[in-house]
């Protein structure tokens, strides 16, 4: 039996998702949390407090709004190992590797805004240590998590580098890119060493270096996989289709 | 004749880039990211001055002179690798992969003895601020020598089948560029952590 063709509105209705990703994910983490920047690691446990009781509201409408946007990230996820698949086979090992990365940093951001809304509820019913350690855990849960990350990029870099087609679906500097951004994150490990400095939580390196790239790559990602949904969709046409 | 005509043809071609395009913007990126490590490492120097010149004197030029002079060879053996290989000499080539690789692990090796001389001195990342940098700088300079020590050992396997007719080998030329970066960071981070005062 011939299975159905595929629909390619389908695909780039998940691409452009990103906008969801982008405008809820930020909006609701970065810009309603007050994550822009963060409160520093070094703020002791009455500091932290203060700026739950201060923001609390606020926290609790961004992270709402946040992990609305997070989920969005597994759709965008799995339209890469679909792309990846017309490179690599189907069920190819790497494009199944980065759909599990792809829900692994889903749960990250899940867990990670719940921790920091269970700190921002409540608050003042808490004693300040616990709303610290709430706080400290989000943290990091966020950042030493970046392996499933980390791993999703090499793969997808893999697999559209071993594109045989003249011109590749993915230009080579992009899968460049996506091993640059995961290579930031081998220093998220330093996260739980240092309070102050550039590998701080709200470090230069640990927050505006890694997690600016990774936006980037991110956005970078949809842009060249929206313009390899018309490359495949004419390949199908022409009866070229893996 | 043909000499010449072949000359013109060169002289006509279209400038390249050794490797793949896309090394030279992780090239670009991961230049750019040390880069700022040594600028918040001087700001931060600016500010402590006298614990960094201290815990400067500590550290052993003689071994970050030797760590330079084996990353040196190393990457000369890989650059003349890639000229042996587009030569359509692939067995050399092949053996000056391995032959950098080991120099690679010559690196690895002294750079383990001196973290363990380091920790056996009761030094470690949370001692000061310097050696928070030494250790980071140096450690995150070493995840790239281990990555680079995979790739080699991949291409070494894969040189093994390699066609020697078959033109410039770009994974090997990447390989390569990645490689001099990795060597161009060491000479950086040993002039900033052990030698300017």
């Amino acid at each position: 039996m011939k299975p159905n063709p595929t629909n390619y509105l389908i695909w780039r209705i998940a691409a452009w998702s990103i906008l969801v990703y982008y405008t809820f994910g930020l909006g609701g983490f970065a810009w309603l949390a007050g994550n822009f920047p963060p409160a520093p690691e070094y703020l002791n446990a009455q500091q932290i407090t203060q700026h739950y009781l201060d923001h609390g509201f606020a926290i609790r409408v961004g992270m709402v709004i946040a992990l609305i946007g997070n989920a969005m990230y597994l759709v965008i996820s799995s339209l890469a190992s679909q792309v990846m698949q017309r490179i690599e086979g189907r069920g190819g090992l790497l494009s199944q590797i980065e759909i599990l990365g792809g829900i692994a940093t889903v749960v990250v951001g899940m867990v990670s805004f719940v921790a920091w809304m269970t700190a921002s509820f409540r608050t003042e019913a808490r004693t300040p240590e616990v709303i610290q350690a709430l706080n400290d855990f989000g943290w990091m849960f966020f950042n030493l998590t970046f392996m499933v990350t980390l791993l999703q990029q090499v793969a997808m870099g893999i697999v559209f580098l071993c594109d045989k087609r003249p011109v590749p679906l993915m230009p080579q500097w992009f899968c460049y890119l996506g091993f640059f951004s995961g290579s930031i994150f081998l220093a998220l490990p330093l996260q739980p060493f240092f309070l102050d400095g550039p590998f701080a939580w709200h470090g230069i390196i640990s927050f505006w270096t890694s997690l600016g790239v990774y936006f980037v790559w991110v956005g970078l990602l949809i842009f060249f996989l929206i313009k390899a949904i018309s490359r495949l969709e004419e390949e199908e046409k022409r009866g070229q289709h893996v | 004749m043909s000499r010449s005509l072949l000359t013109a043809a060169q002289r006509k071609a279209p400038p390249r880039l050794p490797g793949h395009s896309g090394v030279w913007v992780f090239v670009c990126a991961d230049t750019a990211l040390f880069s700022l490590l040594f600028v918040v490492f001087s700001l931060g120097r600016g500010e402590a001055s006298e614990v960094y010149r201290s815990s400067q004197g500590s550290l052993d030029i003689t071994i970050g002179m030797l760590n330079t002079v084996i990353l040196i060879v190393s990457s000369w053996l890989l650059a003349v690798s890639v000229e042996q290989s587009r030569l359509g000499r692939v067995s050399r080539a092949r053996q000056l992969i391995l032959g950098a690789a080991l120099f690679g692990i010559l690196f690895v090796v002294s750079k383990g003895i001196e973290y363990a001389g380091k920790f056996a001195s009761g030094v470690s990342m949370l001692s000061n601020e310097f050696f928070m940098y030494y250790f980071v700088l140096t450690g995150l300079h070493l995840l790239h020598v281990l990555a680079g020590l995979i790739v080699m050992t991949v291409l070494w396997s894969l040189s093994r089948v390699r066609r020697p007719e078959a033109g410039p080998w770009l994974a090997l030329e990447s390989a390569a560029t990645f490689w001099h970066m990795v060597d161009l960071l060491w000479i950086l981070i040993f002039a900033l952590l052990y030698l300017i005062r």
